[in-house]
Protein backbone atom coordinates (compact mmCIF):
# COMPACT_ATOMS: atom_id res chain seq x y z
CA UNK A 1 0.00 0.00 0.00
CA UNK A 2 2.98 2.31 1.36
CA UNK A 3 4.90 1.47 -1.88
CA UNK A 4 1.91 2.18 -3.98
CA UNK A 5 1.66 5.68 -2.84
CA UNK A 6 5.12 6.02 -3.09
CA UNK A 7 4.88 4.99 -6.95
CA UNK A 8 1.75 7.15 -7.71
CA UNK A 9 3.45 10.12 -6.27
CA UNK A 10 7.01 9.63 -8.10
CA UNK A 11 4.84 9.54 -11.26
CA UNK A 12 2.95 12.42 -10.11
CA UNK A 13 6.09 14.44 -9.89
CA UNK A 14 7.30 13.16 -12.70
CA UNK A 15 4.34 14.25 -14.58
CA UNK A 16 4.85 17.11 -12.81
CA UNK A 17 8.95 17.65 -13.82
CA UNK A 18 7.78 16.87 -17.53
CA UNK A 19 5.25 19.68 -17.49
CA UNK A 20 7.88 21.90 -16.02
CA UNK A 21 10.15 21.15 -18.86
CA UNK A 22 7.98 21.42 -21.42
CA UNK A 23 6.91 25.39 -20.13
CA UNK A 24 10.69 25.86 -19.93
CA UNK A 25 11.37 24.69 -23.23
CA UNK A 26 8.15 26.54 -24.55
CA UNK A 27 9.18 29.71 -23.01
CA UNK A 28 12.80 29.31 -23.98
CA UNK A 29 11.88 28.54 -27.62
CA UNK A 30 9.28 31.88 -27.27
CA UNK A 31 12.53 34.00 -26.36
CA UNK A 32 14.23 32.58 -29.21
CA UNK A 33 11.70 34.25 -31.29
CA UNK A 34 11.39 37.12 -29.70
CA UNK A 35 14.98 37.96 -30.14
CA UNK A 36 15.03 36.79 -33.47
CA UNK A 37 12.18 38.94 -34.60
CA UNK A 38 13.64 41.99 -33.36
CA UNK A 39 17.04 41.61 -34.46
CA UNK A 40 15.24 40.43 -38.07
CA UNK A 41 12.73 43.72 -38.00
CA UNK A 42 15.92 45.98 -37.04
CA UNK A 43 17.66 44.25 -40.09
CA UNK A 44 14.59 45.26 -42.14
CA UNK A 45 14.50 48.75 -40.73
CA UNK A 46 17.82 49.46 -41.72
CA UNK A 47 17.59 48.33 -45.23
CA UNK A 48 15.29 50.07 -45.67
CA UNK A 49 12.26 48.49 -45.63
CA UNK A 50 8.50 50.35 -44.61
CA UNK A 51 6.80 49.98 -41.16
CA UNK A 52 3.91 48.16 -42.62
CA UNK A 53 6.19 45.50 -44.27
CA UNK A 54 7.89 44.85 -40.98
CA UNK A 55 4.60 44.81 -39.00
CA UNK A 56 3.39 42.24 -41.65
CA UNK A 57 6.34 40.20 -42.06
CA UNK A 58 6.43 39.92 -38.12
CA UNK A 59 2.67 39.07 -37.35
CA UNK A 60 3.69 35.96 -40.66
CA UNK A 61 6.50 35.06 -39.09
CA UNK A 62 4.57 34.86 -35.06
CA UNK A 63 1.64 33.14 -36.48
CA UNK A 64 3.22 30.50 -38.49
CA UNK A 65 4.70 29.49 -34.89
CA UNK A 66 0.68 29.34 -33.84
CA UNK A 67 1.27 32.20 -31.44
CA UNK A 68 -2.11 32.72 -30.07
CA UNK A 69 -1.26 36.50 -29.31
CA UNK A 70 1.39 38.73 -31.37
CA UNK A 71 1.91 42.44 -30.11
CA UNK A 72 3.81 44.20 -32.12
CA UNK A 73 5.08 48.42 -31.78
CA UNK A 74 7.72 49.94 -34.47
CA UNK A 75 9.43 53.28 -35.49
CA UNK A 76 12.16 53.89 -37.16
CA UNK A 77 14.17 53.89 -34.09
CA UNK A 78 12.28 51.70 -31.30
CA UNK A 79 10.78 48.51 -32.07
CA UNK A 80 8.84 46.30 -28.71
CA UNK A 81 7.05 43.02 -29.08
CA UNK A 82 5.49 40.91 -27.12
CA UNK A 83 4.06 36.96 -27.61
CA UNK A 84 1.75 34.76 -26.43
CA UNK A 85 1.81 31.13 -27.56
CA UNK A 86 -0.59 28.53 -27.30
CA UNK A 87 -0.13 26.67 -24.31
CA UNK A 88 -0.48 30.34 -22.84
CA UNK A 89 3.69 31.10 -22.04
CA UNK A 90 4.62 34.72 -22.65
CA UNK A 91 7.49 36.21 -23.90
CA UNK A 92 8.57 39.95 -24.90
CA UNK A 93 11.20 42.42 -25.69
CA UNK A 94 12.20 45.72 -27.14
CA UNK A 95 15.37 46.78 -29.21
CA UNK A 96 16.38 50.39 -29.98
CA UNK A 97 17.18 50.45 -33.58
CA UNK A 98 20.72 52.49 -33.81
CA UNK A 99 22.62 53.47 -36.82
CA UNK A 100 20.15 54.76 -38.63
CA UNK A 101 18.86 53.96 -42.53
CA UNK A 102 21.30 52.94 -44.95
CA UNK A 103 19.13 51.53 -48.00
CA UNK A 104 20.09 47.91 -49.11
CA UNK A 105 17.44 47.10 -51.06
CA UNK A 106 19.26 43.27 -51.71
CA UNK A 107 19.55 42.38 -47.95
CA UNK A 108 15.94 43.51 -47.87
CA UNK A 109 15.05 41.04 -50.83
CA UNK A 110 17.08 38.24 -48.77
CA UNK A 111 15.57 39.17 -45.55
CA UNK A 112 11.76 38.53 -47.50
CA UNK A 113 12.79 35.43 -49.25
CA UNK A 114 14.12 34.32 -45.61
CA UNK A 115 10.55 35.14 -44.18
CA UNK A 116 8.99 33.05 -46.37
CA UNK A 117 11.09 29.92 -45.79
CA UNK A 118 11.19 30.70 -42.40
CA UNK A 119 6.93 30.67 -42.21
CA UNK A 120 7.13 27.80 -44.96
CA UNK A 121 9.21 25.24 -42.73
CA UNK A 122 9.06 27.08 -39.04
CA UNK A 123 13.03 26.01 -38.30
CA UNK A 124 13.80 25.48 -34.40
CA UNK A 125 13.57 29.14 -32.90
CA UNK A 126 17.24 28.80 -31.82
CA UNK A 127 18.77 28.41 -35.05
CA UNK A 128 17.31 31.36 -36.20
CA UNK A 129 19.88 33.90 -35.54
CA UNK A 130 22.02 31.99 -37.41
CA UNK A 131 20.11 32.17 -40.32
CA UNK A 132 19.59 35.56 -39.82
CA UNK A 133 23.53 35.91 -39.77
CA UNK A 134 24.57 34.02 -42.79
CA UNK A 135 21.54 36.39 -44.90
CA UNK A 136 22.77 39.43 -43.75
CA UNK A 137 26.74 38.25 -45.16
CA UNK A 138 26.92 39.40 -48.44
CA UNK A 139 27.36 42.29 -50.55
CA UNK A 140 27.11 42.33 -54.00
CA UNK A 141 28.70 46.00 -54.59
CA UNK A 142 32.54 47.09 -53.66
CA UNK A 143 33.26 51.01 -52.73
CA UNK A 144 34.37 51.75 -56.32
CA UNK A 145 31.20 50.50 -57.94
CA UNK A 146 29.13 52.47 -55.25
CA UNK A 147 31.32 55.26 -56.23
CA UNK A 148 30.33 54.44 -60.13
CA UNK A 149 26.72 54.55 -59.05
CA UNK A 150 26.41 57.64 -57.16
CA UNK A 151 28.49 59.33 -60.55
CA UNK A 152 26.37 58.12 -62.81
CA UNK A 153 23.07 59.47 -61.12
CA UNK A 154 24.77 62.77 -60.61
CA UNK A 155 25.67 63.15 -64.03
CA UNK A 156 22.01 62.05 -65.38
CA UNK A 157 20.59 64.93 -62.51
CA UNK A 158 22.67 67.56 -63.43
CA UNK A 159 21.48 66.65 -67.17
CA UNK A 160 18.20 66.91 -66.13
CA UNK A 161 18.76 70.16 -63.85
CA UNK A 162 20.16 71.90 -67.33
CA UNK A 163 23.59 71.88 -66.49
CA UNK A 164 26.58 71.77 -69.21
CA UNK A 165 29.51 69.69 -69.17
CA UNK A 166 31.70 72.02 -67.03
CA UNK A 167 28.73 71.68 -64.58
CA UNK A 168 29.16 68.00 -64.98
CA UNK A 169 33.04 68.31 -64.19
CA UNK A 170 32.57 70.07 -60.77
CA UNK A 171 29.29 67.99 -59.83
CA UNK A 172 31.59 64.69 -60.27
CA UNK A 173 34.55 65.99 -58.21
CA UNK A 174 32.25 66.86 -55.33
CA UNK A 175 30.75 63.27 -55.62
CA UNK A 176 34.02 61.80 -55.09
CA UNK A 177 35.14 64.14 -52.35
CA UNK A 178 31.27 63.74 -50.79
CA UNK A 179 31.27 59.77 -50.94
CA UNK A 180 34.90 59.55 -49.35
CA UNK A 181 34.17 61.90 -46.65
CA UNK A 182 31.00 59.69 -45.80
CA UNK A 183 32.60 56.42 -45.77
CA UNK A 184 35.74 58.15 -43.14
CA UNK A 185 33.42 60.38 -41.10
CA UNK A 186 30.88 57.74 -40.60
CA UNK A 187 32.95 55.37 -38.97
CA UNK A 188 33.67 57.25 -35.67
CA UNK A 189 29.83 58.04 -35.34
CA UNK A 190 29.87 61.45 -36.68
CA UNK A 191 26.95 63.65 -35.56
CA UNK A 192 24.41 63.61 -39.38
CA UNK A 193 23.72 67.16 -38.80
CA UNK A 194 27.35 68.01 -38.96
CA UNK A 195 28.42 65.49 -41.24
CA UNK A 196 25.91 67.24 -43.62
CA UNK A 197 27.32 70.77 -43.09
CA UNK A 198 30.99 69.68 -43.69
CA UNK A 199 30.14 67.62 -46.37
CA UNK A 200 28.15 70.52 -48.65
CA UNK A 201 30.47 73.13 -46.90
CA UNK A 202 33.32 71.60 -48.78
CA UNK A 203 30.69 70.96 -51.93
CA UNK A 204 30.29 74.69 -51.99
CA UNK A 205 33.65 75.90 -51.85
CA UNK A 206 34.49 73.51 -54.30
CA UNK A 207 31.61 75.40 -56.51
CA UNK A 208 32.83 78.70 -55.85
CA UNK A 209 36.52 78.09 -56.30
CA UNK A 210 35.42 76.25 -59.81
CA UNK A 211 32.93 78.90 -60.68
CA UNK A 212 36.12 82.05 -60.34
CA UNK A 213 38.77 80.01 -62.33
CA UNK A 214 35.39 79.35 -64.93
CA UNK A 215 34.64 75.88 -65.14
CA UNK A 216 31.10 76.17 -63.98
CA UNK A 217 28.57 77.63 -65.57
CA UNK A 218 25.99 77.30 -63.46
CA UNK A 219 27.11 77.36 -59.70
CA UNK A 220 23.36 76.77 -58.40
CA UNK A 221 22.72 73.78 -60.75
CA UNK A 222 26.47 71.92 -59.29
CA UNK A 223 24.55 72.99 -55.84
CA UNK A 224 21.52 71.81 -55.74
CA UNK A 225 22.68 68.30 -57.96
CA UNK A 226 24.79 68.19 -55.29
CA UNK A 227 22.62 67.72 -52.75
CA UNK A 228 20.68 65.65 -54.54
CA UNK A 229 23.29 63.28 -52.80
CA UNK A 230 22.08 64.23 -49.61
CA UNK A 231 18.75 65.22 -49.56
CA UNK A 232 16.75 63.03 -47.62
CA UNK A 233 13.83 62.65 -50.35
CA UNK A 234 13.21 58.92 -50.21
CA UNK A 235 12.73 59.15 -45.75
CA UNK A 236 10.33 62.20 -46.80
CA UNK A 237 8.25 60.79 -49.15
CA UNK A 238 7.92 57.80 -46.79
CA UNK A 239 7.14 59.65 -43.51
CA UNK A 240 4.21 61.57 -45.40
CA UNK A 241 3.04 57.54 -46.26
CA UNK A 242 3.47 56.75 -42.55
CA UNK A 243 1.03 59.84 -41.83
CA UNK A 244 -1.02 58.82 -44.13
CA UNK A 245 -1.33 55.40 -43.30
CA UNK A 246 -1.94 55.93 -39.61
CA UNK A 247 1.39 55.63 -38.43
CA UNK A 248 1.01 59.20 -37.11
CA UNK A 249 4.26 59.44 -34.33
CA UNK A 250 6.82 58.06 -37.07
CA UNK A 251 5.93 60.25 -39.55
CA UNK A 252 6.01 63.27 -37.60
CA UNK A 253 9.81 62.21 -36.19
CA UNK A 254 10.97 61.29 -39.64
CA UNK A 255 9.14 64.76 -41.10
CA UNK A 256 11.26 66.16 -38.30
CA UNK A 257 14.31 64.71 -39.05
CA UNK A 258 14.29 65.18 -42.32
CA UNK A 259 13.98 68.70 -42.30
CA UNK A 260 16.52 68.99 -39.98
CA UNK A 261 18.79 67.39 -42.44
CA UNK A 262 17.83 69.67 -45.32
CA UNK A 263 18.61 72.32 -43.37
CA UNK A 264 21.53 71.33 -42.36
CA UNK A 265 22.44 70.64 -46.16
CA UNK A 266 21.62 73.96 -47.35
CA UNK A 267 22.99 75.64 -44.35
CA UNK A 268 26.75 74.24 -45.30
CA UNK A 269 26.16 75.67 -48.57
CA UNK A 270 24.95 78.82 -47.75
CA UNK A 271 27.79 79.06 -44.85
CA UNK A 272 30.44 78.73 -48.14
CA UNK A 273 28.50 81.53 -49.64
CA UNK A 274 29.10 83.69 -46.95
CA UNK A 275 32.52 83.00 -45.62
CA UNK A 276 34.03 82.23 -49.84
CA UNK A 277 32.19 82.94 -52.29
CA UNK A 278 31.67 86.98 -51.41
CA UNK A 279 29.18 88.68 -53.33
CA UNK A 280 27.80 85.63 -55.22
CA UNK A 281 24.32 86.86 -55.20
CA UNK A 282 21.78 84.07 -55.17
CA UNK B 1 10.22 66.22 -78.19
CA UNK B 2 14.14 66.07 -78.13
CA UNK B 3 14.47 67.94 -74.73
CA UNK B 4 12.20 64.98 -73.42
CA UNK B 5 13.83 62.08 -75.48
CA UNK B 6 17.03 63.57 -72.92
CA UNK B 7 14.78 63.81 -69.54
CA UNK B 8 13.87 60.07 -70.28
CA UNK B 9 17.37 58.79 -71.10
CA UNK B 10 18.95 60.50 -68.01
CA UNK B 11 16.19 59.19 -65.62
CA UNK B 12 17.22 55.82 -67.06
CA UNK B 13 20.62 56.44 -66.17
CA UNK B 14 19.52 58.02 -62.89
CA UNK B 15 17.87 55.04 -61.74
CA UNK B 16 20.04 52.36 -62.49
CA UNK B 17 22.99 55.26 -60.73
CA UNK B 18 20.52 54.96 -57.56
CA UNK B 19 19.68 51.61 -57.77
CA UNK B 20 23.63 50.59 -57.50
CA UNK B 21 23.90 53.21 -54.61
CA UNK B 22 20.91 51.12 -53.06
CA UNK B 23 22.12 48.08 -53.87
CA UNK B 24 19.69 46.32 -55.58
CA UNK B 25 20.71 43.23 -57.36
CA UNK B 26 22.47 43.24 -60.94
CA UNK B 27 19.65 41.39 -62.05
CA UNK B 28 17.40 44.54 -61.58
CA UNK B 29 19.21 47.31 -62.06
CA UNK B 30 18.01 47.15 -65.73
CA UNK B 31 13.99 47.35 -64.36
CA UNK B 32 14.82 49.97 -62.20
CA UNK B 33 16.20 51.89 -64.92
CA UNK B 34 13.37 51.55 -67.07
CA UNK B 35 10.64 52.28 -63.80
CA UNK B 36 13.08 55.63 -63.76
CA UNK B 37 12.30 56.57 -67.69
CA UNK B 38 8.66 55.09 -67.45
CA UNK B 39 8.13 57.30 -64.72
CA UNK B 40 9.34 60.19 -66.41
CA UNK B 41 7.45 59.56 -69.59
CA UNK B 42 4.21 58.98 -67.33
CA UNK B 43 5.25 62.79 -66.05
CA UNK B 44 6.18 64.44 -68.86
CA UNK B 45 2.70 63.36 -70.50
CA UNK B 46 1.11 64.53 -67.13
CA UNK B 47 2.23 67.38 -67.38
CA UNK B 48 0.72 68.05 -70.64
CA UNK B 49 -2.74 67.89 -69.58
CA UNK B 50 -2.76 69.09 -66.02
CA UNK B 51 -0.98 71.93 -64.04
CA UNK B 52 -1.58 71.33 -60.10
CA UNK B 53 2.03 69.60 -58.90
CA UNK B 54 -0.32 67.45 -56.71
CA UNK B 55 -2.81 66.07 -59.47
CA UNK B 56 0.30 64.95 -61.76
CA UNK B 57 2.05 63.98 -58.66
CA UNK B 58 -0.57 61.74 -57.35
CA UNK B 59 -1.37 59.98 -60.90
CA UNK B 60 2.66 59.71 -61.81
CA UNK B 61 3.22 58.12 -58.28
CA UNK B 62 0.10 55.54 -58.83
CA UNK B 63 1.69 54.98 -62.20
CA UNK B 64 4.91 54.04 -60.85
CA UNK B 65 3.73 52.12 -57.58
CA UNK B 66 1.64 49.93 -60.20
CA UNK B 67 5.10 49.01 -61.70
CA UNK B 68 6.57 48.34 -58.79
CA UNK B 69 4.04 46.16 -57.64
CA UNK B 70 3.45 44.06 -60.54
CA UNK B 71 7.46 43.85 -61.03
CA UNK B 72 7.31 42.43 -57.08
CA UNK B 73 4.83 39.60 -58.08
CA UNK B 74 6.92 38.07 -61.55
CA UNK B 75 10.27 39.21 -59.60
CA UNK B 76 8.78 37.79 -55.84
CA UNK B 77 10.38 40.43 -54.13
CA UNK B 78 9.31 43.29 -52.10
CA UNK B 79 8.10 46.18 -53.88
CA UNK B 80 10.92 48.27 -52.26
CA UNK B 81 13.63 47.11 -55.22
CA UNK B 82 11.73 48.68 -57.52
CA UNK B 83 9.79 51.42 -56.29
CA UNK B 84 13.26 53.70 -54.35
CA UNK B 85 15.20 53.84 -57.55
CA UNK B 86 12.04 54.10 -59.74
CA UNK B 87 10.87 57.72 -57.52
CA UNK B 88 13.95 59.30 -58.19
CA UNK B 89 12.51 61.53 -60.85
CA UNK B 90 9.43 62.49 -59.04
CA UNK B 91 11.14 63.86 -56.13
CA UNK B 92 10.57 67.11 -55.53
CA UNK B 93 14.45 67.79 -54.16
CA UNK B 94 14.78 71.15 -55.92
CA UNK B 95 11.47 72.22 -54.40
CA UNK B 96 13.11 71.17 -50.91
CA UNK B 97 16.50 73.01 -51.68
CA UNK B 98 14.88 76.45 -52.59
CA UNK B 99 12.27 76.03 -49.33
CA UNK B 100 14.97 75.90 -46.84
CA UNK B 101 17.03 78.36 -49.09
CA UNK B 102 14.18 80.71 -48.20
CA UNK B 103 13.88 80.06 -44.66
CA UNK B 104 17.82 80.37 -43.85
CA UNK B 105 17.66 83.90 -45.95
CA UNK B 106 14.37 84.54 -44.68
CA UNK B 107 13.34 84.88 -48.30
CA UNK B 108 9.26 84.79 -47.41
CA UNK B 109 8.39 84.99 -51.46
CA UNK B 110 10.59 82.24 -52.39
CA UNK B 111 9.40 79.98 -49.00
CA UNK B 112 5.70 80.76 -50.64
CA UNK B 113 6.70 79.65 -54.32
CA UNK B 114 8.29 76.52 -53.39
CA UNK B 115 6.63 75.44 -49.87
CA UNK B 116 3.44 74.82 -51.38
CA UNK B 117 4.33 73.30 -54.45
CA UNK B 118 7.01 70.91 -52.86
CA UNK B 119 3.95 69.82 -49.80
CA UNK B 120 1.62 69.66 -52.55
CA UNK B 121 4.23 67.17 -54.96
CA UNK B 122 4.86 65.71 -51.44
CA UNK B 123 1.25 65.02 -50.31
CA UNK B 124 0.41 63.74 -53.80
CA UNK B 125 3.30 61.11 -54.22
CA UNK B 126 2.09 59.84 -50.60
CA UNK B 127 -1.20 59.43 -51.02
CA UNK B 128 -0.46 58.02 -54.64
CA UNK B 129 1.65 55.74 -52.92
CA UNK B 130 -0.53 54.90 -50.21
CA UNK B 131 -3.76 54.08 -52.44
CA UNK B 132 -2.04 51.42 -54.19
CA UNK B 133 -0.08 49.99 -51.98
CA UNK B 134 -3.04 49.78 -49.41
CA UNK B 135 -5.20 47.78 -52.20
CA UNK B 136 -2.35 45.68 -52.68
CA UNK B 137 -1.68 45.27 -48.91
CA UNK B 138 -5.05 44.09 -48.36
CA UNK B 139 -5.15 41.69 -51.40
CA UNK B 140 -2.22 39.84 -49.61
CA UNK B 141 -3.52 40.33 -46.12
CA UNK B 142 -6.47 38.54 -47.31
CA UNK B 143 -5.18 35.79 -49.13
CA UNK B 144 -3.01 35.27 -45.56
CA UNK B 145 -6.15 35.05 -43.59
CA UNK B 146 -7.75 32.94 -46.13
CA UNK B 147 -4.74 30.26 -46.37
CA UNK B 148 -4.19 30.69 -42.36
CA UNK B 149 -7.84 30.03 -42.22
CA UNK B 150 -7.60 26.45 -44.19
CA UNK B 151 -4.95 25.32 -42.25
CA UNK B 152 -7.01 25.92 -39.25
CA UNK B 153 -10.16 24.04 -40.68
CA UNK B 154 -7.72 21.29 -41.70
Amino acid sequence: MGKGKIKSSSAASDVLRQKEDREEKGIKNLQYLVDFALKFSEAMLSAGANLERVNDTIYRICDSYDCRETHFFSLNCYLTLSLEDSEGNHAGSQRCVRGGMDTHLENLSKLNQLSREICANTPAPRDLEGLLAETLRTDTYSTQVRLLGFMIAMTCLTLIFGGSWKDIITVLLNTVLMYFASIYLKKPGVNRMVFNIFCTFMAGTVAIVMSKIGLVDDIYIVMIANSMMLIPGIPMVNAFRNLLCGNEINGMLEILKTMLETVAIVGGFVLSIFLIGGLIPW
Amino acid sequence: MVNAIKLIICSFGASVGFGIVFRIQKKYLIYAGVGGALTRCVYLILLQFISESFIYSFLAAMAVVLFAEFMAVYAKTPSTVFLYPSIIPLIPGDLLYYTVVGLILQDTERISQNAVKCIHSLLGLGIGFVIVSMFMYYRRHLNFHRRRQARINK
